[in-house]
């Protein structure tokens, strides 16, 4: 048994906390000691208080869904990863098959670099069957910014069901797949404001319910709306914390996995005034990073930045992963799809590369932009 | 913040649990700080009443109403004299009226269905567009220098748009707002008769008449102005403009009924039926970068954001302008996105460039200056052609780049006489080069070198208009 935990640690509003404080009782031991009415009129409690002092003494047992690690472990095998059609790209995943389900995974990258279409070919992708060692599922495509192309998303699963037909001969397999009916396992909403993505985060759980073979969510992207409508910092941050445990609950609890898109931004830190003597070559320095800050991006499991170096040539990094270190891979987006980068023997830029490249510092550095929405002090 | 609000009495709540919403049972200590406080619209509950234990109702404070000290810890139960399960119950049924009653649910299928593409009036420059041209439900950027032929291509889209759907038009009209100055009539002019001679055989129909009738035009002089515009006259018009041609079908067809009944209008009311209104389905934006390039300096920081300008000096104040533009630059792309995903319209706007400089000197947030422009970054217009060394980037930085769906770019560059004579004396002669590329957008893939479809071409430009020739291999 480990140390006596100090009431301190419970979490209560701070007109009860101050009564359990003021009463004496050390511990949260002592406090479930005493009988629950004594407590009541000792304490002076209303109703509300003694409710929520009660909740937090004693967790009720069906709040508390325990795991062992072997469950998780079994869970996690069973489960069949997304692929991004990109055999390297797929490596950036703990089991080197493609996007995880029951976690959440970020996608970040400048305009221009795929972040989109490689949503659009993962929502493909989840629907591949089973037989062919994919997810069979469906998935959800949630649009805040209307890049989607229904066009594109067919031009990718026709390519995707040529593929599928060539290379396997089973009627069956053939027979069931049709670009139309991938087309058909991929719902679409779009969405126009902080309030209505809100209410689509909020009503997910009742859509993957009714449709149990979703595999997929895909929020593109989950920065947009918050860039405009909320000038508030607080109010965002405490929004997308909400969306953040709500899609990683659905995550868990369907057991899909979750794609999150996002943009990037420009923070810009300017020194503090530090009083008197303030140096004149204090500039404020920029950086360019995934937008809605540490908040947001502690509840990734994933995170991966695409790269556009032009001429086709497209790196993603991973800059956050439980299992793998940080690296960085060589893909391409043709009309058909995501694929290798075709000379794979030479990724056009390694780790080190990037790490010290001057020009690529100079990206991160020199870059100066004005979106100080994010600016975060 | 969110223009739309719905009052909760929409929901099938009790009544109890609404009274309270709306009214608050406040203190009158709480009275005193947050006089009007009310919970009494969808969108007050969605966006102040998280989900969650009991504890999520506890720490959710009133950042709205920016209350004193004192009331840091209220929260919603015991303000409202609810449980945290009848504001969960207010939350979701908020959820789920928002979700039937606004937001667009279907399969890709559906969508691919509804999707349409305004071409750009040459199968070429369609084709380096990815096939159609550019899509409706987006936003499309234009930039390149002065000259380039942004204009043109512009004034060919408002054309293009009014050709029927089989023929690669959306059967629109078109909005042309500008904040450089006049309209190019002239131009315009020559560029409608080409037009109409150019497609006499497939629509005989067609006349200058009902082309100019369907492009209108305004000025943006000021940040001022064109916020209004935005705010309030674009969607009116719009949204008139449709209602309009809706009724405008529904006559034409009791029209046509009674017509065959024989009872035949003179001459002249059947051509003023002929002029009709088309809904808008195209905006153009001329530039979308001149008022803010040109305000910037002048904006007063603690006017319209009270975080800001708090700390004196110049730097400051620079940065809370810039933070003011950034905003209203968000804004500007969410209401112009909301308006083409609600009318199936296509918007483009026009940018400008800024000259990329070398060096890294840090500076100002928000100055213009970027990053290396040596560097072969795909966002960059830095592929140096012909004699253009000088590297350019549109304007208005990442902000911008983030709330475009698709970013086309019109280079012009001279051959310069002493590298490629041959060149500059046969076939090209003094006429300049001219490319259009496709620096990303979400429908056309990005395949250069790889032959069709590349997102790339270079055209040129003549009496009737921009038109495309192939990349030389």
């Amino acid at each position: 048994m480990s140390a006596p935990r100090p009431a301190t640690t419970l979490r209560l509003s701070s007109g009860l906390r101050d009564k359990v404080l003021r009463s004496g009782y050390g511990t949260v031991a002592d406090l479930r000691a005493v009988p629950t009415n004594d407590l009541v009129s000792e304490l002076k409690l209303s109703s509300d208080q003694a409710r929520e002092l009660l909740h937090q003494l004693h967790p009720t047992s069906a709040s508390w869904e325990c795991f062992t690690a072997t469950q998780t472990l079994e869970l996690e095998q069973r489960s069949t990863p997304i692929t991004t059609s990109s055999p390297a790209l797929d490596s950036l995943f703990g089991g080197g098959l493609g996007v995880p389900p029951g976690k959440i995974t970020e996608i970040c990258g400048l305009p221009g670099t795929g972040k989109t279409q490689l949503g659009i070919q993962l929502c493909v992708n989840a629907q591949m069957p089973t037989a062919m060692g994919g997810a069979g599922g469906t998935s959800i495509y949630v649009d805040t910014e209307g890049s989607f192309i229904a066009k594109r998303a067919l031009q990718f699963a026709t390519a995707c069901f040529e593929k599928l037909s060539t290379a396997n001969n089973n009627q069956e397999i053939r027979a069931a797949l049709d670009s139309k009916d991938l087309m058909q396992g991929i719902q679409y909403c779009r969405v126009h404001s902080p309030v209505e993505l809100i209410a689509m985060v909020r009503m997910l759980d009742g859509i993957v319910r009714s449709h149990p073979k979703t595999k997929l969510i895909v929020v593109d992207s989950i920065a947009f709306l918050f860039r405009s409508n909320l000038s508030d910092i607080n109010m965002r941050t405490k929004l997308v914390a909400t969306l953040g445990r709500q899609l990683s609950d659905l995550a868990r609890t369907y057991n899909v996995a979750v794609v999150v898109i996002n943009q990037m931004t420009t923070k810009v830190d300017v020194p503090k005034a530090s009083g008197l003597g303030q140096s004149q070559d204090m500039h404020p320095t920029s950086l360019i990073q995934p937008a809605l800050g540490e908040t947001w991006g502690n509840m990734c499991t994933h995170r991966i930045r695409l790269y556009n170096h032009g001429d086709g040539q497209r790196t993603a990094r991973l800059f956050k992963s439980p299992t793998i270190q940080e690296q960085t891979v060589a893909f391409q987006i043709l009309s058909t799809g995501i694929s290798d980068a075709e000379d794979m023997d030479r990724p056009p830029y390694d780790d080190a590369e990037l790490e010290f490249d001057p020009e690529e510092s100079l990206l991160l550095w020199g870059a100066i932009d004005d979106d100080a929405l994010y600016m975060v002090t | 913040m969110d223009g739309q609000m719905t009052s909760i009495n929409v929901l099938d709540l009790p009544a109890a649990i609404a009274a309270a919403l709306a009214k608050g049972k406040l203190s009158r200590a709480m009275r005193h700080i947050m006089p009007s406080f009310s919970l009494d619209t969808v969108e007050d509950l969605l966006l102040y009443t998280p989900p969650g234990s009991l504890d999520d109702v506890h720490s959710a404070r009133f950042k709205r109403h920016q209350p004193a000290k004192g009331a840091s810890s209220t929260n919603y139960d015991r303000l409202m004299g609810l449980t945290a399960d009848q504001v969960a119950l207010a939350y979701d049924q908020a959820a789920a009226y928002v979700f039937e009653n606004r937001i667009a649910y279907g399969t890709a299928l559906d969508l691919l269905q509804e999707e349409q593409w305004l071409s750009l009036g040459d199968p070429i420059l369609d084709n380096a567009l990815g096939g159609g041209g550019l899509s409706t439900h987006a936003i499309t950027e234009i930039a390149g220098e002065s000259a380039v032929g942004k204009t043109q291509l512009c004034l060919q889209l408002c054309l293009t748009v009014q050709l029927p759907h089989h023929m690669g038009g959306l059967d629109g009209s078109a909005v042309w707002l500008s904040t450089e100055g006049k309209f190019p009539y002239s131009r315009l002019e020559s560029m409608i008769s080409h037009f109409v001679s150019k497609h006499k055989e497939a629509l005989p129909d067609l006349n200058a008449d009902e082309i100019r009738d369907n492009i209108y035009f305004d000025s943006m002089a000021d940040q001022e102005t064109q916020l209004h515009i935005f705010n309030y006259q674009l969607p009116i018009l719009i949204h008139d403009s449709h209602v309009q041609a809706q009724e405008g079908s529904d006559d034409d067809a009791s029209q046509d009924g009674q017509s065959d009944s024989g009872d035949r209008n003179t001459g002249e009311d059947t051509s003023t039926t002929r002029s009709r209104k088309k809904p808008v389905k195209l905006i153009i934006i001329d530039s979308i970068a001149n008022n803010f390039r040109s305000e910037l300096h002048f904006s007063t920081p603690s006017t319209t954001d009270p975080s800001s300008g708090r700390r004196q000096g110049e730097n400051q104040g620079f940065r809370s302008s810039i933070l003011q533009r950034s905003a209203e630059l968000c804004e500007i792309g969410l209401r112009l996105r909301t308006l083409a995903d609600q009318y199936a319209l296509t918007v483009v706007c026009v940018n400008q460039v800024t000259d990329v400089f070398e060096g890294e000197e840090t500076t100002l947030p928000g100055a213009e200056t970027s990053w290396n422009g040596s560097r072969t970054n795909a966002r960059l217009l830095s592929r140096p052609l012909g004699d253009s060394m000088k590297l350019k980037k549109p304007a208005l930085g990442l902000v911008w780049e983030n709330t475009i769906n698709a970013r086309v770019v019109l280079q012009r560059t001279r051959v310069p006489e002493h590298q490629d004579p041959e060149a500059y004396s046969s076939s090209a002669g003094v006429e300049p080069q001219r490319t259009l590329s496709v620096v990303f957008s979400p429908w056309a893939a990005n395949e250069r070198g790889r032959g069709q479809g590349s997102g790339q071409c270079r055209y040129r430009i003549d009496a009737s208009g921009v038109v495309g020739a192939e990349m030389p291999q």
